[in-house]
């Protein structure tokens, strides 16, 4: 990617690539392991034979970010963990999405207002897509995944 | 109620009229507690307390379930409840300490499970456990210095807590809590004084935070 | 015949006995760790020597949020702390209320508590041993426990609306009597659980990787555990008989039939088959508490504005995760003025240093697993 990407100018020749290309990185977005609380859950189950994330090319679930395309934020980010949130999320390499799931990392949720949550983990983190819910289904991180490969369709490797 | 219910409610009925001939300074309460009986102690008298209870022959209370704090006001309240396993036995202890300072002898080393939970007291009320073989901080990040249950602590964070652990905040919401600080010493420092004019008055609910009534 | 090192034996020789301690961080984002739990472990080489946990990363204030809220309000807080058991939590806490108001529950209810609360320890044992052994190694149980799991979710959906957080158990009874679907749904459950149980006893239950992996690994004895303050399955595998549910009943356990299960040895597999024969237990309750439901209200008259006598109260409950007590002080006024959880897990956890010495690192993992813990109610 890094041979091609942001090299060229914007024209309607690479409108096939860009096709191409998108078509294969959604299909292979692999997220990172970052269930924090009870979203996680419904995050675990969203990979389980009722809802199979496999389909979507995501089961793939990294436990390192040096490996992963996106990051789940699922659940309560605190005061104490948010540096580790921080440091994570720059270890991932570019073209990195975030998808924020839960009402706890949109807003902090039942928690607004207390000495030691995060209001909301677009504080930390640029966010792509907001998933909300307490605890959203299944279907809904599906649906929230779906716009995000949406998001990864309109990309183009083409100079800004 | 069973023979075995009967048996263990008299027994305990006896060795708690031993420990107060033991030690007079001990007071035992019934109405406080809807369930358990409840043993009020001094803070220089609990060790000895939990030694002679933890001894006790037919109900020894060795299964030490909940160490918890309340904030009183005036003082802090920590409260220990007790179990006696198998027998069924139940005794809470309650000991008074002052607000600013008070200390309490750890019972570690009688109960390991004493470790975490007085660590927990500490860091959210205030109270010292002389003897605790490693006070810290347990839940709370370990750049909080303040002690977050008490009454006078904002609910969204105090200031120099907040800044001490670089947190990522709204915008305005040091200031916001600051004022909030500031309104719950006041409110406290009422309160205080109504509690040692008059002892008999019933306590008056908590002023709205600011941000409950910002909500609202 | 002599036998001597070469010059080179002997420098790796050397080498060999002169070796550090290291310290190793499993952090807070870790796949193992079920959650945001971080041990920093001082090793040998393989051997751990000591483990120092921290925990705090989710800690989620409960505590100061419910001083400001009334006392209907706080009852969903309840749910987040062990999410996998959610039951479990709006029970103590409704108990709790229920207790310092003394607010009489009616007869139908509790059945149907006491059935609920039980599919709920069979859904979170089923859960657990899913990511046991996926920790351990084995991916494919994992799978079909979550699956025969989805039936049991399914009633709680058709029953509460919700899949994880069900706040369905509240202050004076449930929410909602049970629907015609929902009884299928559990007749379904009773009658098929069994077929899907031989699916694991084919697969797994004697399968010998698991034998050797959990077989004296992080024993401790009932005078050990009892001081540790440890609950639930981790006591009695461990040899002690203290079930709250036998030995201070509480709701409608008395007139149930089941057995108190206790294994003697204390390490990871007799965790893991005290909870593998609790889930047969429960389906037995279940099964009881079905047939058995009185007709009658399921919810007594609860006044709106809840405004208990001074006093306070401490309630425990059997969680599936040991005990879960809720201690409220109430100032007479309808806002709790301290509401406390006591977490099963977090006081479990404090004895894995001492299960843990000696032993490799891969089996930590097991223990770690066999302790069953849910962060959101460690730090509550």
């Amino acid at each position: 990617m890094g041979l091609v990407d942001r090299k060229y100018k914007p024209t309607v020749a690479l409108a096939t690539f860009d096709t191409i290309l998108n078509y294969t990185k959604k299909y292979s977005l692999w997220p990172m392991t970052f269930g924090l609380a009870c979203c996680a859950i419904e995050m675990i189950l969203a990979t389980s034979p009722r809802f199979d994330l496999a389909r979507f090319g995501a089961e793939v679930f990294r436990a390192t970010p040096r490996q992963a395309d996106m990051m789940i934020v699922a659940g309560t980010v605190n005061h104490k963990m948010a540096h580790n949130l921080r440091l994570l999320y720059d270890q991932m390499p570019e073209h990195k999405k975030v998808i924020a799931m839960g009402s706890c990392a949109i807003s902090g949720g039942p928690y607004a207002g207390t000495y030691n949550v995060v209001q909301g983990v677009d504080l930390i983190v640029p966010v792509d897509i907001y998933v909300p819910g307490c605890p959203p289904r299944p279907d809904a991180l599906l649906e929230g995944f779906i716009k995000l490969q949406k998001l990864v369709e309109a990309e183009t490797m083409a100079r800004k | 109620m069973t023979d075995q219910a009967t048996h263990t409610n008299e027994s305990l009925e006896t060795r708690l009229n031993e420990l107060a001939q033991k030690i007079p300074s001990v007071e035992i309460d019934r109405e406080r507690f809807r369930d358990h009986l409840c043993v009020l102690v001094n803070p220089e008298d609990l060790l000895q307390v939990m030694e002679t209870v933890v001894d006790w022959i037919d109900i020894p209370m060795n299964y030490l379930r909940c160490i918890t704090g309340v904030d009183q006001l005036t003082h802090i309240e920590v409260v220990y409840i007790l179990t006696s396993v198998p027998a069924g036995a139940k005794l809470a202890i309650v000991a008074r300490c002052p607000r600013d300072g008070g200390v309490l002898p750890s019972i570690t080393g009688i109960w390991e499970t004493a470790a975490w939970q007085e660590r927990e007291t500490w860091e959210f009320f205030g109270v010292e456990f002389e003897g605790h073989p490693d006070l810290r901080r347990l839940l709370t990040p370990e750049e909080f210095r303040g002690f977050p249950l008490l009454k006078d602590y904002p609910k969204g964070g105090d200031p120099d807590d907040l800044k001490a652990v670089d947190a990522f905040l709204p915008d305005g919401w040091l200031e916001k809590m600051a004022e909030e600080k500031e309104n719950r010493k006041k409110w406290l420092a009422d309160e205080i004084a109504k509690r040692t004019q008059e002892p008999s008055e019933k306590p008056k609910p908590k002023p709205k935070s600011e941000s409950a009534s910002e909500k609202k | 015949m002599a036998f001597t090192l070469t010059r080179i034996e002997r420098a790796i020789q050397d080498t060999i006995e002169d070796t550090d301690e290291y310290i190793l961080n499993m952090g807070p984002q870790h796949p193992s760790t079920h959650g945001v739990l971080r041990l920093v472990l001082r090793c040998d080489g393989e051997i751990v020597k000591e483990i120092i946990p921290y925990f705090g990363y989710l800690h989620r204030c409960y505590s100061k949020s419910v001083e400001d809220l009334n006392y209907t309000q706080g009852v969903p807080y309840s749910d987040r702390w062990d999410y996998l058991a959610s039951i479990a939590n709006n029970h103590v806490a409704s108990m709790a209320i229920e207790k310092l108001t003394g607010i009489e529950v009616p007869r139908r209810a509790e059945y149907i508590r006491v059935l609920v609360h039980e599919i709920q320890r069979v859904a979170s044992h089923l859960f657990w041993f899913g990511t046991m052994i996926n920790d351990i190694g084995g991916y494919t149980p994992f799978m079909w426990a979550v699956r025969h799991r989805e039936l049991m979710v399914d009633i709680f959906e058709e029953l509460s609306g919700a899949r994880l957080t069900y706040h369905y158990i509240r202050p004076g009874g449930v929410m909602k009597d049970v629907t015609p679907r929902a009884m299928k749904l559990i007749e379904q459950l009773i009658r098929e659980f069994p077929q899907q149980w031989r699916y694991y006893d084919d697969l797994i239950f004697g399968n010998e990787i698991m034998l050797i992996r959990m077989d004296n690994v992080g024993s401790i004895d009932a005078e050990k555990a009892i001081n540790y303050g440890l609950s639930g399955p981790m006591l009695r595998a461990a040899g002690v008989k203290w079930d709250l549910r036998k030995n201070q009943p509480y709701s409608i356990y008395p007139e149930l039939d089941f057995e108190m299960i206790t294994r003697e040895k204390g390490d990871c597999l007799a965790r893991w088959q005290v909870r593998l024969d609790e889930i047969k237990q429960s389906m037995r309750m279940v099964a009881q508490t079905f047939m058995g439901l009185p007709a009658g209200p399921f919810m007594a008259k609860v006044p709106r504005n809840i405004k208990p006598a001074k006093g306070e109260t401490y309630t425990a409950v059997e969680a599936p995760r040991g005990e879960l007590g809720m201690y409220i002080y109430s100032d007479g006024t309808n806002k709790p003025w301290r509401m406390h959880c006591r977490s099963s897990c977090m006081i479990n956890l404090c004895v894995l240093n001492e299960m843990s010495r000696g032993m490799a690192i891969a089996d930590l993992i097991a223990i770690l697993g066999s302790v069953d813990i849910v962060l959101g109610e460690t730090d509550r």
